[in-house]
């Protein structure tokens, strides 16, 4: 009964924290570039479990290899939220260092403590003329290095070709990476990504101006998953207190005697 | 406990910005040469939770939120309307009017709705100098300003018809990044480290180092209006509304989970 109330409260914890996870992703529909979380229940490792052993001469007794039932488990823990790395709506911004990215693909973004990536293509040109994100980190062109532009009208093309009254001046730098890189979110944007960049296929990847890619949070799914956590929670909270009722019971009630 | 509130009320909080930001830019639909704001979401810093024992972490990146990670201005141009006022200039491209404020610094305005003040000098519609000072004789008829920023004045009855007369030169100045300006109200800028050095020249040059970039031209009786589109700013305030609505629901949610919580023992 006790490990009962325990695998009730872990659903609980469980689903609190599914809950969590979907209020920070509802929180940011309309940040340019986020990736959505994902989160997925696991079930605490089974263990197995016997029956009391019954033996005719005596009334109940329990022997230390009772006869096996099967397996039981214990409860449910929320498991490390994923990244989904769906492609999110494009939205026309008409601003000239606006860049979206259609298919796989990160910007790579040099910061003071390391080259980070992101699909928040919101650029501007900085003081030193390097086109640069809005908190200040520059963004790499092809080659890894950064990217000086005139001032001006600028072209810039599927491929990431910036053009300056015809003449190229940089390429941005689009790179994806193997299925098995470690992709983490740190915030204002930006995933650090553990694994080795590749230039993107150009064929499936294209960078497109004076649009920014937005939110990949899908509002009418994680919405139903909020009042879906919500009634698993009070399922598991019901349960919890049934079986504290039961134990009152126990303790209260067996063996009263009159 | 609270932490699990966090990240509605961020995006709570957030979304009360963009409201705030729309405002303005509506209350300046009509103001000269305004820039409009937007506002950038970037998601917050996760926070590591610190694993039991051997078992993986349940959940690396809770709490978080979103917050306003900039409010940039579009300097996209707005529209040329024609006043017939000679003293309404508008530059057509890039650049900033240098005016010099009471405190002594040079502000920078795209708004050229100029007057002449007692001392004879142009200024703006706050009354700050103009930079470089034009000083407008008294018995001025007649005012006009070509497309390269050269002030002619012509004297004396209009009859009589005076030769016309170069008082000033206008200069516009140029930032590499004018997002890095700072808004000091009244349609002024001044200069941040962010915004980097200005070049100052005559309209219609090229700029110096830049390959297509020219001063703007100035636009002689002519005011630019404010870039705030209506359209625009009408979308963006739906989609902030359906933001709120559904962190506000989210809040209400987690709300009722603590509450459940806090009943377990009734």
């Amino acid at each position: 009964m006790i490990r009962g109330m325990y695998a009730a409260a872990a659903a609980m914890l469980a689903q609190m924290v599914r809950q969590q996870v979907l209020a920070h992703n509802l929180a940011n529909v309309n940040t340019p570039g986020y990736r959505q979380d994902r989160v997925s229940l696991r079930q605490f490792p089974l263990r197995p479990i016997s029956a009391p052993d019954v033996v005719p001469d005596r009334p109940v007794a329990v022997s230390a290899a009772g006869l096996p039932l099967g397996q039981m488990a214990t409860g449910v823990l929320a498991d490390l939220p994923s990244l989904n790395l769906q492609q999110g709506p494009l939205r026309e911004t008409g601003e000239p260092l606006d860049m979206a990215i259609v298919g796989p693909g990160f910007f790579a973004i040099q910061r003071p403590d390391g080259v980070f990536y992101t699909r928040d293509g919101r650029f501007v040109r900085n003081a030193e003329g390097f086109v640069s994100d809005e908190a200040g980190g520059i963004v790499l062109g092809q080659d890894l290095q950064p990217i000086a532009i005139p001032a001006g009208t600028l072209h810039v093309d599927a491929a990431g070709m910036i053009r300056a009254d015809g003449v190229v001046v940089g390429q941005l730098g689009v790179f994806t990476f193997p299925p098995d890189a470690d992709i983490e979110k740190i915030g204002i944007n930006l995933l650090r990504v553990t694994g080795a960049p590749q230039a993107a296929d150009p064929v499936l990847t294209t960078v497109h101006q004076g649009f920014i890619e937005f939110s990949n949070v899908d509002v009418t799914q994680s919405t139903t998953e909020v009042l879906a956590a919500l009634r698993s929670y009070e399922a598991s909270q019901r349960l919890l207190q049934m079986q504290d009722q039961l134990l009152e019971r126990v303790v209260g009630e067996v063996g009263r005697v009159g | 406990m609270l932490s699990y509130l966090r990240a509605p009320l961020a995006g709570l909080r957030s979304q009360q910005v963009v409201f705030d930001t729309i405002a303005h830019n509506l209350s300046n639909i009509n103001t000269n040469s305004f820039r409009r704001l937007q506002v950038d979401f970037a998601d917050v810093i996760y926070r590591q939770i610190q694993p039991v024992q051997d078992q993986p972490p349940t959940a690396r990146n809770l709490s978080g939120g979103v917050l306003p990670e900039a409010i940039p201005r579009s300097f996209a141009l707005g529209h040329f309307e024609v006043t017939g006022d000679p003293l309404d200039l508008a530059i057509n491209g890039e650049g900033f009017f240098q005016t010099q404020l009471a405190d002594g610094r040079i502000a920078y305005t795209r708004d050229g709705s100029f007057a002449v003040d007692a001392n004879g000098r142009l200024v703006t519609a706050a009354g700050n100098p103009l930079l470089p000072e034009v000083q407008v004789p008294e018995d001025a008829t007649r005012f006009y300003v070509y497309p390269n920023g050269a002030v002619f004045v012509q004297r004396g009855a209009a009859d009589r018809a005076d030769a016309w007369q170069q008082i000033g030169q206008l200069q516009v100045a140029v930032f590499p990044n004018p997002q890095g300006l700072i808004s000091v109200g009244a349609n002024q800028f001044v200069a941040t480290p962010a915004a980097g050095a200005p070049q100052v020249g005559t309209p219609g040059d090229l700029v110096p180092g830049e390959a297509n970039l020219r001063f703007g031209e100035v636009l002689f009786a002519t005011l630019e209006s404010s870039n705030v589109n209506p359209a625009v700013e009408t979308t963006t305030m739906l989609m902030a509304q359906r933001a709120y609505s559904v962190s506000a629901r989210t809040l209400q949610v987690l709300d009722e989970m603590l509450a459940g919580a806090a009943n377990l023992r009734r």
